[in-house]
């Protein structure tokens, strides 16, 4: 998965030597120097991401020094890296800073409880983060809108809804390359993070996190993912916050889409799981928000007009 | 064993049986349609309930209905009534994905349709039963009843005796994705997908090949249930047939809102052993498919169907086969 990123030359147009350079890099807290996990390189002209694993190590093959595009270097509470990919010739370690956190905020209590953005389950049919149009779902973040009829509550579980078949989990192939046996089957499995965002004043969208944990949500056999949220204490302030799906596009996570065209011929790409439902309860205006690779967030508009709403519900105590 | 062990084991026996209904409470769903035996039309409010439950439902305008409960049930009976049609039962260990449930007049005079008592005389131009052509199977079904494995339009002709009917609703045979034969499986291997979006088009006959030839009417439908059998309403559009032969044609629409996902299997090298064994992992393959999928039966002698990948260049359609798809016409 690190070498995913083999394919950037292709799109940088270069002139390739015949014998590839390597360029690995290790991504360390600036304070700590110790390795951040999880940390997202979104190459932007191209629109190439992947998410590192616990290492924090990445590698881009090719001459850098002629390379023209942008890398962005992000992960949650950290301040976002960009910098030009020529910028990265001749490293190996960057460092990225840890954001200032408000600190800890007192355990939070509340009587009652209130849902929101209910829907049928049952009448959950499409799904978010499979494919735009002919080509790769490019999208880093998917996030719902939620708007409480007050302001001041805690948000204590939601229920998400994603597209999940069953796999076989292994099979043991012998050196002889005969067909070996499968072991039992089980939904597929997935992980990603779970992000709370405050209101962005300015733009309508998702703004400053609500909660500076690592929420990280992994399912194995459930296509409803019901999470508890109540250790985190996430604090809503104002009546309008977002929960988002923070896609972690990693080895474990991945699979592949095909998309047919008019005369019937299949193309393929990668994909990274969950799928995330949308909700057939249809609203008057249209509350999902997506972020791209070059982190900026903008209505989701390609299931539009026929839905504004993810499968996600919340409970809110007040 | 020391009785300490004993205890210990029946401790955690006790325990695992008082987890036991929370692991059973899931929820199930029935659905399925009710139409008429005889005249293959929806039961508009037929009540479906269960009958040592309290649920119940009644269907919708194309006779579907949908039952959700909160717990897995295994032996109890679904009963579905209707006035003046005799109750239908069905165990729900029996009950299927999505059923079609024909309901039998309670007596002979009910089932029969006079329609000479009335103004307008209807016909029903290439009748067919559902439930006779649901379950037909052919070598090449699964690339006939969805695009773009087949053609963006089918089309479909039909013939009057007489001249200036006004055509009064199509009907049309769906399938359901994972009722589709080779996708009917233990494990899902497609996603189930409600709403459905199409275009519908009334065309002539093109005098010199007798291909479809101009569009006389259009219209966007949106079907937003399971229902098998479709009736498609169209009574308010006054739609005259100029000539004795035209056609009915479905154009599929590619838009996120047609998707289906189907499931293939792939595999990767999870790890690998010394030995040179590896140890694999399935990898998912979605494949996008887009609704409506439609029932393929025989082709009556008669018949005649074309299909087009740009709505412009037409191509005979399979000699064998055809489209489920009916059309009403009054005059």
């Amino acid at each position: 998965m690190k070498y995913l990123l083999v394919l950037l030359p292709v799109f940088c147009a270069l002139t390739v030597n015949a014998q590839q350079k390597t360029n690995s890099f290790h991504i360390v807290d600036s304070a700590t120097l110790k390795p951040v996990p999880a940390v997202t390189i979104a190459i932007v002209r191209a629109a190439l991401s992947i998410t590192t694993e616990k290492d924090g190590v990445f590698t881009i093959p090719g001459d850098l020094s002629s390379m023209r595009d942008t890398v962005v270097i992000y992960t949650q509470n950290y301040n976002p890296v960009r910098m030009a990919l020529a910028g990265l010739d001749g490293r190996d370690t960057i460092k990225i800073s840890m954001q200032a956190t408000a600190g800890q905020v007192a355990k939070l209590s509340f009587k009652n409880d209130t849902l929101i953005n209910d829907y049928n389950r049952f009448d959950v049919g499409n799904f978010v983060g499979l494919h735009i149009g002919n080509g790769e779902f490019k999208y880093l973040q998917i996030a719902q809108r939620f708007e409480a009829s007050r302001a001041g509550t805690v948000l204590k579980n939601v229920n998400i809804e994603r597209l999940a078949f069953y796999l076989n989990k292994s099979k043991e192939v012998p050196p002889s390359g005969k067909n070996g046996q499968y072991e039992y089957s089980e939904l597929e499995h997935t992980t990603f993070k779970l992000r709370v965002y405050d209101v962005n004043p300015v733009t309508g969208g998702p703004g400053a996190d609500l909660c500076d944990k690592l929420i990280e949500i992994k399912s194995r056999d459930d296509k409803k993912l019901a999470t508890n949220l109540t250790r985190y204490n996430i604090f809503i302030p104002g009546k309008v916050f977002f929960v988002a799906i923070e896609w972690m596009r990693d080895y474990a996570n991945m699979g592949y889409v095909h998309i047919n065209d008019k005369l019937g011929g299949y193309k393929g790409h990668a994909n990274y799981r969950p799928a995330i439902g949308l909700s057939p309860t249809k609203g008057d205006k249209l509350n999902i928000w997506a972020l791209n690779l070059n982190q900026q967030w903008s209505l989701y508009t390609y299931h539009s007009p026929d839905f504004t709403d993810l499968a996600i519900k919340a409970t809110l105590g007040y | 064993m020391t009785k300490q062990q004993m205890n210990v084991k029946l401790l955690i026996i006790s325990f695992l049986l008082c987890l036991l209904p929370f692991f059973l409470k899931a929820q199930t769903v029935y659905e399925g349609q009710v139409i008429n035996a005889v005249t293959q039309d929806a039961l508009v409010n037929a009540t479906v309930a269960l009958q040592q439950g309290k649920q119940a439902t009644a269907t919708n305008q194309q006779g579907y209905f949908q039952l959700i409960i909160d717990e897995k049930i295994s032996a109890d009976t679904l009963i579905i009534s209707f006035v003046g049609f005799k109750t239908y039962r069905l165990a729900v260990a029996a009950s299927q994905q999505n059923i079609l449930v024909e309901l039998q007049s309670q007596t002979n005079q009910l089932a029969q349709v006079d329609i000479g008592t009335t103004k307008a005389k209807s016909l029903i131009l290439e009748n067919f039963n559902y439930a006779d052509v649901r379950d037909l199977r052919g070598p090449s079904e699964y690339y006939a009843t969805q695009p773009y494995y087949a053609p963006l339009v089918f089309a479909k002709q039909f013939e009057t005796t007489t001249k200036d009917g006004i055509l009064t609703s199509v009907i049309m045979g769906r399938r359901l994705a994972y009722d589709i034969p080779y996708l009917r499986t233990d494990l899902p291997k497609v996603s189930t997908n409600k709403l459905t979006r199409f275009l519908l088009h009334i065309m002539t006959t093109d005098t010199l090949t007798g291909k479809p030839g101009k569009k006389l009417f259009t219209k966007e439908i949106t079907l937003n249930d399971n229902s098998l059998r479709i009736v498609i309403d169209l009574g308010n559009d006054k739609i005259v047939i100029p000539r004795q032969r035209f056609y009915v044609a479905i154009e599929w629409i590619h838009a996120p809102v047609n998707e289906v996902v189907r499931l293939d299997i792939g595999e990767k090298v999870d790890k690998v052993k010394k030995d040179g064994a590896q140890k694999k992992l399935d990898v998912s393959e979605y494949y996008i498919m887009y609704q409506p999928f439609l029932v393929i039966m025989p082709r009556p002698a008669k018949s005649t169907a074309w299909t087009s990948y740009d709505g412009v260049s037409w191509i005979k359609y399979n000699q064998r086969r055809e489209i489920a798809l009916s059309a009403v016409v009054s005059y």
